[in-house]
């Protein structure tokens, strides 16, 4: 069925640039962070749908991807400024900002009924293939994924020509800071694609399921490697078979799309943690020796 | 006079403060322990403990639902442990795994119970959002019960939890089992978020452990002090959040207690702020006069 292979190349879409960015966000130790901005965009994309009145619309994704570029700049201020200590003021940062976005939408629910709590939480991975768009008589793709295919081109050509600054700046900040490198501007720039994923993500898979997505292929990936090119391209395929897999599993037992596929990564992850573990134990049974 | 006479509202009032006490007084620890996003990770982990709960007895009450959302809180805090102690990821990683992996199979087994066609579907999901109205009268006194109990724990032993976030060495050393005690904190932590959930919701529950604490924080530095202020602006947190949610029709409660304790947040950094300056000032002052 078409309809099918549309929907799983949108969740692929949606799961190649997370897992390719969290592998930098995981070594970066801001994993949480890119949590904390899948749920903080929610008020940015209120504001900008109802200034708008639609929902497919470049200033809605400009809203939302600055409000996901103040999110970390709000961490950074509660963090700095006011000190509270890092974890807690991701958890306040967040969920505050997720609360007005909340309130926004109770206040204008009268108004409509296109954007709900709901639809944060599920997205709308499986309705995504009626909005199809036809060229010449053939069916190119759908409005899905003719928003993702850009953001997937971008986040490629951004990890392959800056890979090297992107590295420095993932494993070792203070050390290319002592090179005269800018540091914040990549921090700035990878934020930026983090939260421009978010706000498509919301539509398609919605913003719950993100954080997973940016985390479990790469982790798993990063049990199986250290290096780097490696760790990204396992990533990446991790995720595309997650999506994959997840896709048929969710069709068999009739169940919603997105957490399956989320669910299969999970699966994914700790397959490899148990058979790490396993190796492990059989080492150590072997040379009769614990190292670490 | 007759707004307090709604029993609605009376409840609403009663909920909110008892899950804001608990929270807030659990939370001094998770927040001293840097552990904030753990709870936002037990919060999430919750759902499918509550999904197989009502899967496997077909009951929706609130202890059965609770039992549940305990095992599936206990087991998540489990694999955090052991992933941390297992593996070279890093410790916010291990929370989003966790966090990510509990939650999506929760959110899968809602959508099969969904799917099946059973009725249930507008109970369970009132644990994703919150909805202070589905906790009825019989919960609230359980609820009550429950928190003098954690209360009543967190007094008793504050001074090992205080100890265990800071020194955890001195406490092994005067032979107290680290174990023990941080399975008593964490599960009093699972059991306030268990508690808390279905009036606030997964995502906003993390924050009523968190933020009170974030602005008591601000202005005292001691164990007991910081107890008892971070306790009143649950409080004031609950009762400002729940009357500002009566206001207009419609409005969820959690969302409004959040941004109730941020503005506390706001206001205790301005007292500190202030407070810092004029000892900034004296200090300069007399060095003057030293020099």
């Amino acid at each position: 069925m078409m309809g099918n292979w549309l929907i799983i190349m949108t969740a692929i879409l949606v799961a190649l640039p997370a897992s390719l960015l969290g592998v930098f966000l995981m070594m970066r130790k801001m994993v949480m962070v890119g949590d904390a901005i899948s749920h903080a965009v929610l008020p940015g994309i209120v504001v900008a749908y109802l200034l708008t009145d639609s929902r497919d619309s470049f200033p809605m994704l400009l809203g939302a991807a600055v409000m996901g570029v103040l999110t970390t700049v709000f961490i950074d201020f509660l963090n700095r400024r006011i000190r509270i200590q890092q974890d807690a003021a991701i958890g306040t940062a967040f969920t505050f900002l997720f609360a007005l976005g909340v309130l926004l939408i109770a206040f204008f629910a009268g108004t409509n009924t296109d954007l709900d709590q709901e639809c944060v939480l599920y997205g709308d991975l499986e309705t995504s293939f009626l909005d199809q768009r036809i060229w010449n008589g053939y069916l190119v793709g759908t409005g899905a994924i003719f928003q993702l295919l850009p953001l997937n081109l971008l986040v490629l050509i951004v990890i392959i020509v800056a890979l090297r600054p992107l590295t420095v700046w993932a494993f070792n900040s203070d050390f290319g800071q002592l090179l005269g490198m800018k540091t914040g501007r990549w921090q700035l720039l990878v934020m930026s694609l983090v939260s421009i994923h978010a706000v498509f993500s919301f539509e398609s898979v919605g913003a719950i399921m993100v954080v997973g997505m940016l985390v479990l292929p790469a982790a798993a990936a990063y049990l199986i490697s250290n290096k780097l090119p490696f760790v990204l391209i396992l990533s990446a395929s991790i995720g595309i078979l997650g999506c994959i897999a997840g896709f048929f599993v969710a069709l068999w037992l009739n169940v919603s799309i997105a957490p399956t596929i989320v669910s299969i990564c999970g699966l994914f992850f700790t397959m490899t943690w148990f058979i790490q573990w396993l190796r492990k134990e059989r080492k150590t049974l072997s040379t009769g020796s614990v190292n670490n | 006079m007759n707004y307090f006479a709604d029993p609605t509202i009376q409840r609403m009032f009663l909920g909110t403060i008892v899950i804001g006490v608990t929270a807030s007084a659990v939370g001094v620890f998770a927040f001293l322990r840097k552990k904030a996003l753990v709870g936002d990770a037990i919060s999430h982990a919750i759902l499918p403990g509550v999904a197989v709960a009502y899967l496997a007895t077909e009951t929706r009450e609130t202890w059965v639902l609770m039992l549940g959302a305990v095992i599936a809180g206990w087991l998540a805090t489990q694999f955090m442990d052991t992933l941390s102690r297992t593996t070279k990821l890093k410790a916010d990683s291990v929370v989003a795994i966790v966090l990510s992996i509990f939650f999506a199979v929760g959110l899968v087994l809602i959508s099969w119970i969904q799917g099946t066609g059973k009725d249930a579907q507008a109970g369970l999901s009132d644990f994703l959002f919150g909805k202070i109205a589905a906790i009825s009268t019989q919960d609230i006194y359980a609820f009550a019960v429950l928190a003098v109990f954690l209360l009543l724990l967190l007094f008793w032993k504050y001074k090992t939890f205080y100890f265990l976030a800071f020194n955890a060495e001195y406490l092994k050393v005067r032979g107290f089992s680290i174990r023990w005690n941080d399975l008593l904190i964490s599960t009093a932590s699972i059991l306030a978020i268990a508690m808390g959930i279905q009036a606030v919701g997964v995502v906003l529950m993390s924050a009523l452990l968190i933020i009170p604490v974030a602005g008591a924080r601000m202005l005292t530095f001691r164990i007991l002090p910081l107890l008892a202020i971070s306790v009143l602006f649950g409080v004031v947190g609950a009762v400002g959040g729940a009357f500002s949610s009566t206001l207009a029709p419609n409005m969820p409660t959690g969302p409004w207690i959040i941004v109730v304790l941020f503005f506390i947040v706001v206001v205790c950094f301005v007292i500190r702020y202030f407070s810092e300056r004029t000892k900034r000032t004296t200090i300069s002052k007399t060095q003057r006069h030293d020099g």
